[in-house]
């Protein structure tokens, strides 16, 4: 039986494809068997984190008009077993598809016997949004610690209720525990408040991220990062097993020395 | 600028945001029925325009929260 989770936020540069990409790159390193789907037909970039951007021929929207088959538009991951991309068109719009297409091109996808199908969410609350959530059976809101963020991400929960999804979970971005230590940023536990919602994860704002996206390699798969081991623990979570949140820790302040250290090594502040 | 509460600035003017979000009621709507308000008891009472305050509120109760309309009214 597939499960189709939507990963979405309203607000747009949030990290909605970077989850996407993690989660559905760290299920599959679970052994799950995983379509990872870019609904943000136009601006396509799952792919590009993905760092599978040169091996695309066939798109979702060539699926559903037809002019391909499913098996011939997935691109398989030769990094992981069971893991798939069904890429977005590029010089299409969001238009050019309907809610019922979605369904019917899940439907597809289930049937081939998928264990998770991830479904990357357009910024918004238009037609690409309504696309995104149609088959969906869950739904993973993605925020950061900023007014803007969480504004937006509060009516996407409640646009999701009102489409039958609700039970939607957390993922709370980019935090930054020093600044929360200062009071200079909202916490988990002051977004929990406002969106009344059960948390799936906490990922640190971390240089490994962009790392990881410069390279085309999901965070998820790199052991020392912190970040990615945030994202190990949210497939953990999804997958059932009950993992309590990382205690994250304020980088300890440095001495001068070992800032003079860390010059001479070539280190970056 | 103080240094040391902008996460709590902003917890507090994103409580109101998604409060007005959530009942579809903006800023403007709020000062509208505030003068529509002033007008009404004007014609019944001596009120202290001034010092009228109306406010957009939340109340968690339980596992649910409901918005009310708290307006406070000094009497000259």
């Amino acid at each position: 039986m597939s499960e189709v989770i939507v990963v979405t936020s309203g607000k747009g540069g949030v990290g909605k494809t970077t989850t996407a990409a993690n989660i559905g790159t760290g299920l599959a390193i679970e052994g799950k068997s995983v379509v990872m789907l870019d609904a943000d037909i136009g601006l396509r970039n799952l792919d590009v984190v993905m760092g599978l951007e040169n091996r695309i021929i066939y798109d979702l929207v060539q699926v559903i008009e037809g002019t391909c088959r499913l098996k011939q538009a997935l691109v398989k991951d030769k990094r992981y077993e069971g893991l798939f991309l069904l890429p977005a068109a590029q010089t299409r719009d969001k238009t050019a598809v309907s809610p019922e297409q979605m369904v019917k091109l899940c439907e597809s996808i289930k049937d081939e016997g998928f264990d998770y199908i991830i479904i990357d969410c357009p910024a918004g609350i238009e037609q690409g949004f309504k696309n995104a959530i149609a088959a969906a059976d869950k739904a993973i809101v993605v925020t950061t610690p900023e007014i803007s963020a969480v504004r937006d991400a509060d009516r996407i929960i409640g646009m999701l209720q009102a489409n039958g999804i609700d039970n939607s979970k957390l993922v709370l971005n980019r935090i930054r525990v020093d600044m929360v230590a200062r009071n200079e940023m909202m916490s988990l536990e002051d977004v929990e408040e406002i969106l009344a919602i059960d948390t799936l994860g906490i990922i640190p704002d971390e240089e490994s991220i962009v790392i990881a996206t410069n390279k085309g390699e999901p965070v998820v798969c790199n052991e020392g990062s912190t970040a990615g081991q945030a994202y190990r623990n949210i497939v953990k979570r999804i997958l059932g097993e009950d993992i309590p949140l990382l205690r994250l820790m304020p980088p300890v302040r440095t001495t001068l020395f070992q800032r003079l250290f860390g010059w001479l090594r070539g280190e970056k502040e | 600028m103080e240094q040391g509460f902008s996460g709590a600035v902003a917890k507090d003017r994103l409580k109101f945001l998604v409060l007005s979000d959530r009942v579809s009621c903006t800023g403007e709507t709020l000062d509208m029925i505030k003068q529509d308000v002033i007008r009404v008891l004007s014609d019944y009472i001596d009120i202290d325009k001034y010092d009228l305050s109306l406010t957009l509120e939340q109340e968690t109760a339980g596992n649910g929260s409901s918005a009310y309309i708290n307006i406070k009214i000094p009497v000259k």
